[in-house]
């Protein structure tokens, strides 16, 4: 079908051609609705009263929403939820993976088990975690009381934020653990050989060796947990519907601004305004992440 | 290794375990389960024992569940040929093909477009869905998916592509093959592995989705996440089916994961540490 | 792994046969046009599977076969058939079994029906609407939200007058859904009134033979029939947002209160607001009468606390009486009573819920549409909807007298009586966002966080800066 040789205007203009579907799709389909949407954050279009039309009014949404007490609460909620889940992802994922680099007996078998969270769709995460988030059918309520613990009250607006970091975190340590371990698996054996034959003990390994090494890999999933984070909305929605202003983190702002409230071009500025903000703290973590 | 710290090692690892399987458990057996069980205290032996099929039967009844699994399989096919189709070439025009500004360019601006949540795109996207008449179809959510993830899915085949070594597509060419045919001929059968695991994860997030068909389906293609959602709207607390129909989707995600635990993790490592 | 290729590479023979296995690589290549091909059928068949309704004629015609086909053969089989978007509950699977076997017959008009959730509804149709990209003819949709999409649907006054609908003959309350500035813009359907239900049988056992007229009544029943942890007296709902205010605004309006004055600004913070505010906060932290779970509770869970007989009274809309009547999930069948919630001035002041069926501005089949919209709230069939157990919310004022159903189903006397005092909803497109900010300072309430008084103040100002935004006080 092909000859070997190919056709000559497609060999010559082949790094055109072949980026060209691509742009193709990205054009209509991604930056058309941007670019629209872009330009409705500089409008009050209201849903419920489209005979107002979509009256200009330039940067005022913004002005109005970096005021806003519920747009700085909403960052406030999802900054403290992506640095709380990020924390406990790393730290867990972490720990983990350095226990199964040991080879340990049936290390094999405990990390498919170990992975399955993170083969859920994040809506049904959402309904697991509603389940045992319910006091009447929860059943962590019972095993805690059946202690004598009082059990928290997940849902909320003191504890919904710990109660989404636990599930989020449910979720997303296996990830974690899956890039750190293989990182741990990837390692140069050099540095580790020599510090064995120097009598390092297993601690110091760990902290001056192996640490060290790693921390490129730890760093990758920093960044990739926190983007993914910033993101959160599915499990979110289906847990709360962002009713309560603890819940209320940046996807559900905007989603609860256009279809509960009808504020589209505030909603839309809302969306960009988070996103320049998520957009920094990668930028910058990337920085840092290449020092 | 001393015993005491191999225990420890093992009881850490064995809290772990309880704790990331216990809710998946959990959520099959309420599936399993009759409802009134589910509303009583947990403290006999028959509450964590499967024992009925019946919320999966009711969770048939209540209709439309088996058209969408079939929808989101549709879906989730064909956006994943789409995507692979767009993907590929593009992902192996930006590791190669193009001079390393362009393509470190061209990357960074995919890796900007990450970082947008989706929802910026609900109205106009419904527009244009609209003006093409694709509302409610299987095509105007495979196109969506296809512009969503194609992104993700040139990053991921970057660190496969790169992978390669040059010299087996130079040898190629020595031999007289066009750039094209290099491509076609060589590179893509092996990075065949990688390609097969970002087409899978490109399945898996398409299976996933769920806000964008929420809004853009209503009968015809209704995906079964949003099934799962307009079960979950219904009235009453029946936990059982909700169980039902989540033990349901998550099935074929899962399936898949198994089959290529093992690649995804170089892709995002190669992707993200070179790239 | 990635290392030990990359040696392998090295070794140019290697290097060489890898690149040239014409067979290996026939294959290779075969299987990627094989999976493009492959890839390109699923998508060509999807495509056509994919195709909208309208584009392929006949195709919608569910696997009913009805008598109509005959009538519609001359006409295409569009113009006689619409669709309809409704809400999942039993009054809605009723209607659509009277429909086959009535309506469809009478009319020639076939009625495909989505059943959808609530939650589902509210959140697709706006986008829907404001894309112009609904493809019903009908909506059920919530009467409180309506107003808030009232641009989108068709007004049917010209239908009202064509058809002879006497508009006086629904509950006054219920009309204010579906009007919007002067115009009529839907038909109600669905009629819901705040109701007291209560465990029958609970009260019986500690002498008290009827429920509470006035709240401090209620209050004294339910420090007698209160038996933690065995018995609550009370519980409210307060994960889903329109679940504390709700009672909040019952108290307030049954007691003389007002939520708007006449030129819309703001009332819940007025003396008998606080009054309200602080009863319920007492209820919970001072009498302790109140399940002590009730924030955390949804308005399913709520439900299933009283009709599992651990709750004595709570304050909900007519379709929990009907729940409690399910032998299945209920121990309080027949031993549940449903009576007008208590109110220190008119008991059982509160505004009317209810669900009204909407036509889209964009539908072309508006007058089929309407006319299933009128058929399905004729008294007959109002009627026969209830007496088949399809819930217990019917629109016209005949039907909620009616003495039969009094007799059948046991709540019919408390709805009456509602529905002869309840008043209208707020009906305003912010009316949404502003039970939100409620919400939301209640909470704070409850959780002691701020006394009733700080927390109505607050509310009521952020109450007034949202309407005056909307320009309503210009």
């Amino acid at each position: 079908m092909i000859p070997l040789r190919g056709f000559g205007f497609v060999e010559r203009h082949l790094a055109s051609l072949f980026i060209l579907p691509y742009i193709v799709i990205a054009n209509i389909f991604g930056i058309f609705p941007l670019a629209y949407s872009m330009y409705v954050s500089l409008t009050e279009y209201n849903l419920a009263r489209p005979h107002l039309g979509m009256p200009f009014v330039g940067m005022a949404n913004y002005i109005i929403l970096l005021g806003d007490p519920n747009f700085q609460n909403s960052i406030m909620v999802t900054f403290t939820i992506v640095a709380g889940a990020v924390f406990v992802q790393v730290l867990a994922g972490l720990v983990l993976a350095l226990l199964l680099n040991l080879n340990l007996k049936g290390a094999g078998f405990v990390k498919i088990l170990l992975l399955l969270p993170m083969m859920v769709t994040p809506s049904v995460t959402g309904i697991i975690w509603r389940i045992l988030y319910t006091p009447t059918v929860s059943p962590i309520n019972y095993y805690l009381q059946t202690i004598g613990l009082i059990p928290p009250r997940w849902l909320s607006s003191d504890f919904v934020i710990p109660s989404i970091i636990i599930a989020d975190s449910w979720q997303w340590t296996p990830f974690v653990m899956l890039i750190l371990l293989a990182g741990l698996q990837n390692l140069p054996p050099e540095p580790i050989e020599a510090a064995k034959i120097d009598g390092a003990s297993r601690w110091q390994m760990l902290r001056y060796v192996t640490l060290p090494l790693l921390k490129p890999i730890i760093l990758t999933a920093i960044v990739l947990r926190t983007i993914g984070a910033f993101k959160i909305f599915d499990m979110v929605f289906i847990l709360t519907r962002g009713a309560l202003p603890s819940s209320e983190v940046a996807s559900i702002f905007v989603v609860k601004r256009l279809l509960d409230f009808y504020y589209v071009g505030y909603s839309a500025a809302s969306s960009y305004l988070f996103a320049i903000i998520i957009m920094v703290i990668s930028i910058l973590y990337i920085w840092v992440l290449r020092r | 290794m001393k015993t005491w710290e191999k225990v420890v090692a093992y009881v850490i690892l064995t809290i772990f375990t309880v704790l990331a399987v216990f809710p998946i458990y959990w959520i099959v057996l309420t599936s399993l389960k009759p409802l009134k069980l589910t509303f009583k205290q947990p403290d006999t032996i028959e509450a964590y024992v499967p024992q009925t099929w019946g919320a999966y039967n009711e969770m048939m009844l209540l209709g439309g569940f088996q058209k969408s699994f079939v929808n989101s399989a549709i879906i989730a096919t064909c956006s994943t040929f789409m995507v692979l189709i767009i993907s590929a070439p593009a992902s192996y025009g930006a590791a190669r093909l193009m001079s390393r500004k362009a393509g470190g360019r061209f990357l960074q601006s995919l890796l900007l477009s990450q970082a947008l949540p989706g929802v910026i795109f609900l109205i106009p996207f419904l527009m244009v869905m609209k003006f093409f008449g694709l509302v409610d179809t299987h095509i105007g959510l495979i196109l969506s998916y296809t512009t969503f993830f194609s992104p993700f899915a040139i990053w991921l085949l970057l660190g496969f592509f790169q992978d390669i070594p040059p010299e087996l597509e130079e040898a190629a060419r020595v031999d007289g093959c066009s750039k094209l045919t290099a491509f076609l001929r060589v590179t893509l059968p092996l990075a065949s592995t990688g390609v097969a695991a970002t087409a899978i994860l490109v399945f898996i997030f398409s299976w996933n989705e769920f806000l964008f068909a929420l809004v853009m389906t209503t009968t015809n293609a209704k995906t079964a996440p949003v099934s799962l959602f307009t079960l979950l709207a219904q009235h009453f607390a029946k936990w059982d089916v909700y169980a039902s129909g989540s033990v349901t989707i998550t099935i074929p995600v899962i399936i898949f994961y198994l089959i290529i635990r093992r690649y995804i993790v170089r892709g995002i490592t190669l992707g993200g540490v070179k790239g | 792994m990635k290392k030990s290729e990359k040696k392998e590479s090295e070794d140019p023979e290697q290097n060489a046969e890898r690149a040239d296995p014409p067979e290996k690589d026939r294959r290779g290549y075969l299987k990627t046009v094989g999976a493009l091909v492959a890839g390109l059928a699923v998508g060509g068949a999807a495509a056509w599977l994919g195709k909208p309704a309208e584009r392929l004629p006949g195709a919608t015609v569910t696997e009913r076969v009805t008598e109509t086909v005959t009538e519609t053969v001359t006409t295409t089989t569009a113009a006689k058939e619409i669709s309809v978007l409704g809400v999942d509950c039993e009054q809605t699977r009723k209607i659509l079994d009277i429909t086959r076997e009535s309506f469809e017959k009478e009319f020639g008009i076939t009625v495909n029906m989505e059943i959808s959730g609530t939650g589902e509804i509210m959140t697709k149709l706006p986008t829907m609407l404001a894309a112009a990209a609904c493809p019903y003819d009908v909506i059920v949709y919530p009467g409180d939200s309506a107003p808030g999409l009232a641009e989108y649907f068709r007004p049917i006054d010209d239908f009202i007058e064509k058809y002879d609908v006497r508009l006086d003959e629904f509950v006054p309350a219920l009309m204010g859904y579906v009007k919007f500035k002067d115009q009529i813009i839907g038909l109600p359907w669905r009629s819901d009134f705040f109701l007291h239900v209560y465990n029958e049988e609970a009260y019986e056992n500690v002498g008290i033979e009827k429920p509470a007229e006035t709240w401090s009544e209620f209050l004294e029943n339910a420090l007698q029939v209160n038996d933690p942890p065995n018995m609550y007296a009370f519980a409210a709902q307060g994960k889903d947002f329109w679940g504390i205010t709700q009672e909040f605004f019952a108290y307030l309006l049954s007691s003389g209160g007002e939520m708007f004055d006449e030129n819309m600004m703001p009332m819940i913070n007025s003396d008998i607001g606080v009054e309200a505010l602080t009863y319920y906060v007492d209820l919970f932290h001072v009498h302790k009468v109140t399940h002590p779970e009730s924030m955390a509770l949804g308005y399913m869970e709520k439900l299933f606390e009283l009709i599992g007989g651990r709750v004595a009274s709570i304050f909900e809309w007519p379709w929990s009486w009907t729940e409690a009547q399910n032998p299945e999930k209920s121990v309080i069948v027949g031993k549940c009573g449903g009576w007008t919630v208590p109110g220190n001035v008119i008991p059982g002041r509160m505004f009317a819920g209810g669900w009204g069926t909407f036509i889209p501005k964009e539908s072309k089949k508006a007058e089929e549409a309407f006319q299933w919209c009128n058929w399905i709230t004729q008294p007959k069939w109002e009627k026969e909807v209830v007496m088949r157990k399809g819930d217990t919310c019917p629109v016209r004022i005949a039907t909620l007298n009616d003495p039969e159903l009094a007799a059948e189903f046991k709540v019919f006397e408390g709805l009456s009586k509602s529905s002869s005092v309840c008043i209208q909803g707020p009906n305003f497109p912010e009316w949404n966002e502003c039970r939100q900010i409620l919400f939301r300072y209640m909470h704070d309430a409850y959780d002691e966080k701020l006394t009733p008084k700080e927390t109505l103040d607050k509310a009521a100002e952020e109450w007034h800066d949202v309407l005056e935004k909307a320009g309503y006080y210009a």
